[in-house]
Parts: structure tokens; C-alpha cells; sequence
């Protein structure tokens, strides 16, 4: 069992409009798999993969979520504690670009991190006929200080990469993740109400 | 000059004292004779006073003695005369009386006398019907018994007997009349078995003498007060066998024979097959009057002197007498059963009516031309000429009658209301051209009662009928919202056995009441343009009913709901709450719990999907589901021990749910699958158990994620610890495993 030198698990949101191959990239970085006819996804997928970056091993539990209009009532819940978020759009749709503002949105609105790290992922470069250019994207990048990456679920390209990036870019944030653990750790400690419950016993023998 | 002067005054001085010395001796002399005169004065004064004052002293006595003696004399001449006056009054009065008690003698033995002649003379005049006399007779009688009886001579044993004689004198008198009475009017009943002709009679007929001597008997009747009597005995057999057969049956005609000897009239069923029962109000008055004309000469026409002693007699006749009699139950048994029905149903036989109500002005003025009635008396003609109040009386009872009809009927004949015949637009495209598109007001696609749709359509109607009637309006306005009123007060309690035991009526009456809600928002206005104020400012509104039937839509329905959820977790308990599943007789439990809860599942669909608008059977039947699914979960996540057949049986009954339910949630004719996770809330949650039966270890502590996972979300820590300790052997793995599984935010 690898499970005990594990760093710590990150909570990672793969998040863009229906049909830019989100549950594809998934399925191509944990089971090396792909499918063309992917059926789409229905409410949200789940995923556990262990990664190693610098040597710290990191544990993802990815959540895939769909992307049609009808399922997104449900996604507000999974936005919690996440520390990662992928946002994908398709370089050979434009409207797939387009929409990335209103996904952004939802993530702020949603998102309980206020420094969650956000990876934009320009997905189909195998594709001939693109729409949008790695230019755009990356000005797009830049003006929302995500980390930028262009990559083919289809051929392999860069998708490794980009969960790789995301994940390294996470652990080098102080407080994102350490924080979530030591917290959890010293919260159990001091929240358990000890001096809470002796006051008020305290309090209540007195009376 | 000096000199003069002194001469002068010596001169006077000189001339003075001459005159003084024979001043002084004037003086004197008159002195002396003052004096003489005080002292004869004073002498006089109190010399001769004394005797003076003795002599008034003796009068003095004298005076006083005379007084007394005078007083002595009144009294006494007072004393006598008094008492001599006393006695002279009472002798006085003593001998009033003594006159006043023989003249009341003589009275009394006078009326003794009278009343003796009296009882000959009525005997002879019995004897010779002279009744008017014997009455007169009988009268005086009477009156001179009473005033015996007032004088205080009731105790005489000879007025006692004359007492009782008047009393048999009555009587005869009484039986007298009676019998001339019954000798004339008679009421003949039908002789059985005599051929056809007396079958068709109906009643008794009525025969009346023509008798010379009956005015006689009348006016002996009315003068001893028993007419009036005897004639509402009349009145009622008149009733009875003649006026109301003629007033109630069409079939029946009055047949009247007029002779010198008597009148007959008699009640012949008529051979004509009659259109309907209600006889027509004309043939009706024709069929009175000639009765009442037949009994004109020989009974109605006579007239009595009526009057009180004293009281100026006045003439009536029989008939008004009679009239008075009857005419007030007549007449309202007339506007009853004979021109309540005449009243037209619809507008248009309105018009119609006009020759019904000139007949009825006919009649009454006719009946007053007999002295029935009197000549201010009209509450035929009144009626008739409210014609407009009772029609609208009648087509508004109508109306209610009609909707109770309506609401009584079964709720099973259907017919589908709602839903907007757009073709089906791409998504998204409709909502570009128009947000508000035509189908956001839109009733929904389903199936409610033929009969609330008749209902509706009769409310409708009514309303248009009102907004086009000026006098009628309010009326049929107000009906319109009794009826829905009705409603809420008549379905849920005539059908409340079919509301509480079949889905498919309460499904069909949430609908129902759903629909006449949503059309009574706009009811009111459609009509309110033609309607007269009030209405047309916004009174004629049915808003306010609105609540009221979109709670009765609610009610039955939600606890028809709570009934089948109550049913569903019964069938639940079949399976004693997944304990030892793998065990043979538990796996046919089980089965057939979850066999009973889908069969109950399609059977709601079954009945539901068809009539419910499809968002509303989908959240119903996700809700039943919901419910189900909430209840599997908990008993399972109690278990302690699961064996391995166990969870994959456990698994087996998961996999039909799953399976199952999505396809019960989808409406009938929905192309789009159901998102579970949207509409059954704890679906996610079902789905998670389902994956932890089948799972390993490795699979769940990941599917955890140090509370990042899917499962973290649908449960918590200790219920997933649990779960982990049933499915699983003690070993260091699963402690391992367990260390991980915590609780975390």
C-alpha cells in the first residue's frame, strides 16, 4: 500500500460547457482510456488517482461534472472544498470560449476557497478546423490569472501535463492545502470543546 | 332831635308801663280761672272715674254669662238635630231599596214571562221552518238569560231550568238548520261497480237543492253564528274534492248540471290523454268559474244580514263569505301548483307568458265580479306580474339543481383540457423570440371530469346570459358564484369514499379544482364590460375563490398521497428490514416487498401519468419514490452484519430499483428521460449504497476521499464506518480502512 506516504488528497473540479470533452480528459489521465462516442454525463463522474509531483505524492479526487444545462442544479455541491479547478473549452468551437465568463462565475459564486488554483485547458487541438487560437486563450489566461494549457484527450497531448501543473501549482500554494489539513487536524484537537464544556460544567456546578 | 327821640321814648316807656300793669292783672285773673278749671278737670278725672269703671265691669260679667248660655243652647240644639237627621237618611235609603228590589222583581218576572213566551213562540216557529224567527227568538233568549245571570239570579232554580231549557232550544234550533243544511249541499259519494260512467268520476259529487226556504236557513245560521262554521266545513270538502282536484289535475273536469230542482257538479276524468300533468292555468280558471257560477243561484248567490247588536247590520253573501274562507289557501295553492310551474324556464318563452298573466287578471277580476273575492284583493295578478323575479327564481334554482347534478356524477368520464399545440422548437430558440411565450399562462396538459367541463361551460354561459339581461344580472351573476361555491361544499363530501380510496378520483378532482381556478382568474373579467355597476367597477370578480379551490385541489390529494406512501412502506416492512436477505425465506420477503412497491409504483402510473399534467405525476410519484428509496437506505445502513450474499442480494434489489424507477418517474408520452438526481432527492444517496454493497474496501476508502468524495456528501463518517464493520471481517485492513474513513468540514 502506497496510501500512507500520500501528501494529502486535493479535491479537483473538472468544469466547461457540454461536449468539450471533459469526462474524455478524465478517462484519458486515470485510465488511459478514450471514447469517441463518450455518452454524456449525467449529473457527475467521480475519479481517485494517486500523482506524484516532485516527489510529494498527492491523492486527486477528481469530480466530473456535466455540463448540460439540465444536470446544473445539482453542481453547486460539488464546488465545496475544492482546491482545484480544470475548466475546459474546445479550440474548435468558439461558443465553447465564449461561455468560459459565465463558468467563471459560477466558480466564484460557488467556489469556499477564495485562492482555489484554476487551470484553463484548450481541448481537440488534434482537430483541423480550430476557433479559437492559443493566443486568445492564454490572453484569457492571463486576464483571469489562470494556469493556461492546450491539450487532445484523443491523442494524449499534454493532458498528463495539465493535471501535473494544476496539482504542483496547489501544493506550492501555501495555506491552500496544508492549511485544509493542519487545520483539520489541530480543529479536531481544539474543537473538541473542552474548554467550552468545563466552563459550563464548571458553570452549571456552581449553580 | 335827640330830644325828639328820648321824648318819644320816654313817652312810650310810660305808655308801656300803663300797659303792663293792666297786662298783669289780665294775667292774673286768667290764671285763676285756668286753675279752677284744671282742678274741676282733674277732679272730674279722677273723682268720677271710678264709678264709670265699675259699670263696665258689671257689663263685662254680663257679657259673659249671655255667651255662655248661648253656647250652651247651640250644643245642645246641634246634638239633637244631628241624630234626628241620621235616622230621616237611612229611612230614606232603606226605602230606595225596597223600591229598587221590587222593580228588579218585576224585571225579572217580566223576562221570566218573555223568556216563557220565548221558548213557546221559537217551538211554534220550528215547527213552521220559520228559522229567522226561531233564530231572533233564540237571540232575545239568550240576552235575557244573560242579564238574569248578571243581576246575580243564577242561583233561582227557575233560571237554572230556563238555562238548560234555552240550551235545548239551541240545539234543536241547531240540529234544525243543520239538517236543512245537509238536506241542500251534499257531498254524494261515487257509487261503486255502476258501468263505466262512474268510474271516470274521481270524487264525491256535490249536490245542492234549490230550496226557497234555504235563504231562511242561512240567515238563521248566520244570526246564531254557526254559518260560518258550517261553511269552512264546505270550504274544505270544496277543496278537497272539486277546487284542488281541478287546480292540480289535468286530467280532471269539473261537469256541471243546473235544474230547478238542483245543481250537480261532478269531477269526470277526462278521456283525453293529457300532454302533461300540470293542467294549464286558463283551463284551471275556466274550470273555477263555472263551478262557481253553477253554485250561484241555489247557495253562493244568497245573502245574510250580518251585524252585532247595536251595530249597523250589513249585507253579504254567501260567496264572500266563502271567499274569505278560501281565497287565501286558494290562492296560494294556485300560485303553487299551477302558475309556479306555468313559469317559462328560458328567456324566450318569456314573452309568452303575457297571455297566462291576461288570463289571470281575467279570472281575478271575474272572481271579484262574484263577490269571492274582494275587489283590492290580487295576488294572482300580483304574482304574475313579478314574472321576471320568479323566472329568474326558477332558472337560477335550475341552474344550482343542474350543477348539483353535474357535481354528483362519477368522477371517471375524462376529457383532456390544456396544454398549447406549438410544434416543438429547438431549445433555446422559443425563449429568443419571446420570453413570455404563449405557454406561460398555459393550463397544463391534462384530464379532468366531462362534467366539470359541462360545469365550467354552465357557469360561462350563465355569465353571458347575465351580462346580456339588465334585470337578471345580479341574480345570475351571484348563482354563478353559488355554484362554485356549491362545489367546494358538495364534491368533497358526496365523493369523499371515491377521493380517499381511488388515486385516479383524487388525482382527477386535484385537476378539476386546479382547472376551475385557473379559469375563475379571469372569469369575472371577460363579462364585465356589458355587466351594470357594481359589477362592471370590479366587483365581478372570482379571485377570491381561487384559494379556496386550489386548497380543495390540494387537500384530498396530499392525502391521497400520505395513504400510498403509508401502503408503499407496508410492503416495505415485508422484508423485516433486510435482515439476513440471503437466507432463502428472507430473499422471498424481500423480493416480494420490492416486488409489491414496483407493482404499486406501475400501478400509480398506470392511473396517474395519464391524468396528472406530467410535472406534477413526476414530483408525486418522486416524492412516493423518494420516500421508498429514504426508508430501503436507512434499514440497510442499520444492518450490523451483512455476508456477502447478503450485499449481493442487497445489490440484486438495488439494481431493480434503479432500474426500475426512472422509467415509473417519466409521464407517459415524454420523449426525455427523467434526471433522477433532480427530481428524487435522496437518490444520490440510494446510488452510493448501492456502490459501497458491491464495492471492496480499496473502492470505498477512495470513493471517500478523505471527505472529498461522492460518498462524503451523501454520508456521514460513522454511517459509512458502519457499513464497512457489516460488509466486512474484522482485520487489520478494515481498521486501516476505518482510520481513514473521517469526518471532516
Amino acid at each position: 500500500m502506497d496510501e500512507d506516504d500520500v501528501l494529502t488528497t486535493l479535491k479537483i473540479l473538472i468544469i466547461g460547457e457540454s461536449g468539450v470533452g471533459k469526462s474524455s480528459l478524465l478517462l484519458r489521465f486515470t485510465d488511459d482510456t478514450f471514447d469517441p462516442e463518450q455518452a454524456a454525463t449525467i449529473g457527475v463522474d467521480f475519479k481517485v488517482k494517486t500523482l506524484s509531483v516532485d516527489g510529494n505524492k498527492a491523492k486527486l479526487a477528481i469530480w466530473d461534472t456535466a455540463g448540460q444545462e439540465r444536470f446544473r442544479t445539482l453542481t453547486p455541491s460539488y464546488y465545496r472544498g475544492a482546491q482545484g479547478v480544470i475548466l475546459v473549452y474546445d479550440v474548435s468551437s468558439q461558443v465553447t470560449f465564449d461561455r468560459l465568463g459565465q463558468w467563471l462565475n459560477e466558480l466564484d459564486t460557488y467556489s469556499t476557497k477564495a485562492d482555489i488554483i484554476k487551470m484553463l485547458v484548450g481541448n481537440k487541438i488534434d482537430k483541423e478546423k480550430r476557433e479559437v487560437s492559443r493566443e486568445q486563450g492564454l490572453k484569457f489566461a492571463r486576464k483571469h490569472s489562470c494556469l493556461f494549457i492546450e491539450c487532445s484527450a484523443k491523442t494524449r497531448d499534454g493532458v498528463q501535463c495539465a493535471f501535473e501543473e494544476l496539482v504542483e501549482k496547489i501544493i506550492q500554494t501555501p495555506g491552500l492545502w496544508e492549511n485544509d489539513t493542519r487545520q483539520r487536524g489541530f480543529g479536531v484537537g481544539s474543537n473538541q470543546g473542552q474548554p467550552n464544556e468545563g466552563a459550563c460544567s464548571g458553570y452549571c456546578s456552581l449553580i | 332831635m335827640a330830644s325828639l327821640v328820648t321824648e318819644v321814648l320816654m313817652n312810650t316807656g310810660l305808655l308801656e308801663k300803663e300797659d303792663l300793669a293792666t297786662r298783669i292783672d289780665k294775667v292774673s285773673t286768667q290764671i285763676g280761672e285756668l286753675k279752677a278749671e284744671i282742678s274741676h278737670a282733674l277732679r272730674q278725672r279722677y273723682v268720677d272715674f271710678i264709678p264709670s269703671q265699675d259699670k263696665i265691669e258689671k257689663m263685662h260679667t254680663r257679657v259673659r254669662s249671655l255667651d255662655t248660655e248661648m253656647q250652651d243652647l247651640g250644643d245642645k240644639i246641634q246634638g239633637d238635630i244631628r241624630i234626628k237627621l241620621r235616622t230621616s237618611t237611612s229611612d230614606v235609603v232603606e226605602l230606595s231599596k225596597q223600591l229598587d228590589q221590587s222593580n228588579a222583581t218585576i224585571a225579572v218576572l217580566t223576562t221570566l214571562c218573555k223568556a216563557h213566551k220565548d221558548i213557546k213562540e221559537f217551538n211554534t216557529g220550528i215547527l213552521y221552518e220559520e228559522y229567522v224567527q226561531a233564530a231572533d227568538i233564540l237571540h232575545s233568549l239568550e240576552g235575557q238569560l244573560n242579564m238574569l245571570y248578571r243581576s246575580g239570579y243564577h242561583e233561582m232554580k227557575i233560571v237554572q231550568s230556563l238555562k238548560s231549557e234555552e240550551t235545548v232550544v239551541r240545539e234543536t234550533l241547531f240540529f234544525h238548520l243543520g239538517e236543512s243544511w245537509s238536506k241542500t249541499v251534499m257531498f254524494k259519494p261515487v257509487e261503486g261497480g255502476k258501468g263505466k260512467a262512474s268510474k271516470s268520476i274521481i270524487s264525491p259529487q256535490l249536490v245542492v237543492v234549490q230550496a226557497e226556504k234555504f235563504q231562511c236557513t242561512l240567515q238563521a245560521m248566520e244570526t246564531t253564528g254557526c254559518l260560518t262554521n258550517k261553511l269552512e266545513s264546505f270550504s274544505k270538502k270544496l277543496l278537497e274534492h272539486v277546487l284542488h282536484p281541478i287546480i292540480r289535475r289535468a286530467d280532471v273536469l269539473p261537469a256541471t248540471d243546473s235544474n230547478p230542482q238542483k245543481v250537480t257538479v261532478t269531477m269526470v276524468k277526462s278521456k283525453v290523454e293529457q300532454l302533461s300533468s300540470i293542467p294549464s292555468p286558463n283551463a284551471v280558471f275556466d274550470s273555477i268559474l263555472k263551478v262557481f257560477e253553477a253554485l250561484g243561484p241555489p247557495l253562493l248567490s244568497h245573502m245574510v244580514k250580518r251585524g252585532d247588536r247595536g251595530r249597523e247590520a250589513q249585507v253579504i253573501s254567501i260567496m264572500s263569505i266563502l271567499g274569505s274562507l278560501i281565497w287565501p289557501s286558494m290562492s296560494k295553492v294556485l300560485i303553487k301548483d299551477c302558475l309556479t310551474p306555468s313559469i317559462p324556464v328560458t328567456s324566450t318563452e318569456l314573452d309568452d307568458y303575457k297571455l297566462i298573466f291576461d288570463a289571470t287578471r281575467q279570472f281575478e277580476e271575474a272572481l271579484q265580479g262574484l263577490g269571492f273575492i274582494a275587489p283590492d284583493s290580487h295576488p294572482l295578478t300580483d304574482y304574475g306580474m313579478n314574472v321576471n323575479v320568479h323566472f329568474a327564481n326558477k332558472r337560477c334554482q335550475a341552474l344550482l339543481v343542474e350543477a348539483r347534478r353535474l357535481m354528483q356524477q362519477d368522477l371517471h368520464n375524462t376529457v383532456e383540457v390544456g396544454g398549447i399545440k406549438t410544434s416543438a422548437d429547438e431549445e433555446g430558440s422559443a425563449e429568443e423570440k419571446n420570453p413570455l411565450g404563449p405557454g406561460l399562462a398555459a393550463f397544463p396538459r391534462c384530464l379532468i371530469t366531462e362534467s366539470v367541463q359541462k360545469l365550467l361551460d354552465m357557469c360561462k354561459q350563465t355569465l353571458y346570459e347575465a351580462s346580456t339581461s339588465q334585470e337578471q344580472c345580479f341574480q345570475l351573476f351571484f348563482t354563478v358564484r353559488n355554484m362554485l361555491q356549491l362545489f367546494c361544499e358538495v364534491v368533497p363530501h358526496y365523493h369523499k369514499a371515491s377521493l380517499s380510496q381511488l388515486p385516479r378520483a383524487a388525482a382527477l378532482h386535484h385537476n378539476n379544482c386546479m382547472y376551475i381556478s385557473h379559469h375563475l382568474l379571469t372569469l369575472g373579467h371577460r363579462y364585465q364590460h356589458t355587466f351594470p355597476s357594481p359589477l362592471s367597477d370590479g366587483a365581478s370578480i372570482f379571485v377570491d375563490l381561487v384559494p379556496v379551490f386550489r386548497k380543495e385541489a390540494v387537500t384530498p390529494f396530499l392525502a391521497q398521497m400520505r395513504s400510498q406512501r403509508d401502503l408503499l412502506l407496508e410492503s416495505v416492512r415485508i422484508a423485516e428490514g433486510f435482515q439476513r436477505v440471503a437466507d432463502a425465506e428472507n430473499v422471498t420477503s424481500a423480493n416480494r416487498a420490492i416486488k409489491q412497491v414496483i407493482h404499486r409504483w406501475t400501478h400509480l402510473k398506470a392511473v396517474w401519468a395519464e391524468v396528472l399534467p406530467d410535472n406534477v405525476y413526476t414530483k408525486t410519484m418522486a416524492t412516493l419514490v423518494n420516500t421508498v428509496l429514504m426508508h430501503v437506505v436507512e434499514q440497510i445502513t442499520r444492518l450490523e452484519d451483512i455476508s456477502a450474499d447478503d450485499a449481493s442480494q442487497l445489490h440484486l434489489i438495488f439494481t431493480k430499483l434503479k432500474d426500475e424507477t426512472p422509467d415509473i418517474l417519466k409521464p407517459s408520452e415524454s420523449e426525455e428521460p427523467v434526471i433522477m438526481e433532480v427530481m428524487v432527492k435522496e437518490w444520490r444517496q440510494f446510488l452510493e449504497l448501492g456502490f459501497i454493497l458491491e464495492a471492496s474496501m480499496q473502492a470505498i476508502v477512495d470513493r471517500w476521499a478523505d471527505g472529498k468524495g461522492p460518498l462524503a456528501l451523501a454520508f456521514t463518517a460513522s454511517t459509512v464506518k458502519g457499513l464497512i464493520r457489516a460488509l466486512f471481517q474484522n482485520t487489520d485492513r478494515r481498521a486501516n480502512a476505518l482510520s481513514k474513513i473521517k469526518q471532516t468540514s
